[in-house]
């Protein structure tokens, strides 16, 4: 059993590490990049570049939220996690948090991304539109990771902190 | 859809247009830490 959760941990760290660096690289990084350079570049980073990442982030975030679930079963706390309950409210908070991330990545983002990258049909009006809404949703994530990542860490090493 | 068109860019009465806190890294980072201070004292009444 002990194994098992130190198994699911591992997994939860892995894939969220690989979500939130994609997330932070793009709202860091990338967007300040794609800005600057010319159109041709622009093109090449959309066909080779950007849909690599996608794959990435998208995954690690279903890996994530699929490794943290089973963690939080596992220890028989999911339950009182997600209706906030005693302790287990900071590591819930952490898990909502998360939770509405992952649904704004497949839900929102990929949807708007594949417009984006011309993966599915749409007017240039469209994209644009698209374009926009997946910006606003990953802008939403950065915000939200602050506080999940700080519910997560407190949950695990400074509980006290709340009482 | 709703919740994102929510946070954009508004016109105001007098033709002012409001930011969005999104559209700036450093926005969103300040937003970030602030939402976590609220959300500190909600689980801490919780708890």
């Amino acid at each position: 059993m002990a194994t098992m959760e130190l198994l699911l941990r591992w997994g939860h760290f892995l894939a969220g590490i690989t979500w939130i660096g994609i997330l932070y690289y793009f709202n860091f990084i990338q967007g300040q990049y794609l800005k600057a350079v010319s159109a041709e570049a622009k093109a090449e980073a959309f066909k080779h570049l950007v849909p690599q990442a996608l794959l990435w982030f998208r995954y690690g975030a279903l890996a994530t939220w699929l490794f943290g679930f089973f963690l939080l079963g596992m220890q028989g706390r999911a339950g009182e996690a997600f209706l906030l309950q005693g302790e287990n409210a900071i590591i819930g908070m952490g898990a909502w948090l998360g939770t509405l991330m992952f649904i704004n990545v497949w839900g929102i983002i990929w949807r708007n991304q594949k417009k984006v990258l011309g993966l599915v049909q749409a007017t240039p009006e469209e994209k644009a539109k698209a374009a926009r809404v997946a910006f606003l949703a990953s802008r939403t994530n950065t915000l939200l990771s602050i506080p999940m990542l700080f519910f997560m860490a407190a949950a695990g090493h400074a509980p006290a902190s709340f009482f | 859809m709703c919740i994102l068109t929510w946070f954009e860019s508004e016109k105001r009465g007098g033709g002012k247009s409001m930011k969005n806190p999104l559209d700036s890294v450093m926005g969103t980072i300040i937003l970030g830490f602030v939402l976590t201070f609220i959300l500190y004292l909600v689980v801490k009444g919780l708890v």
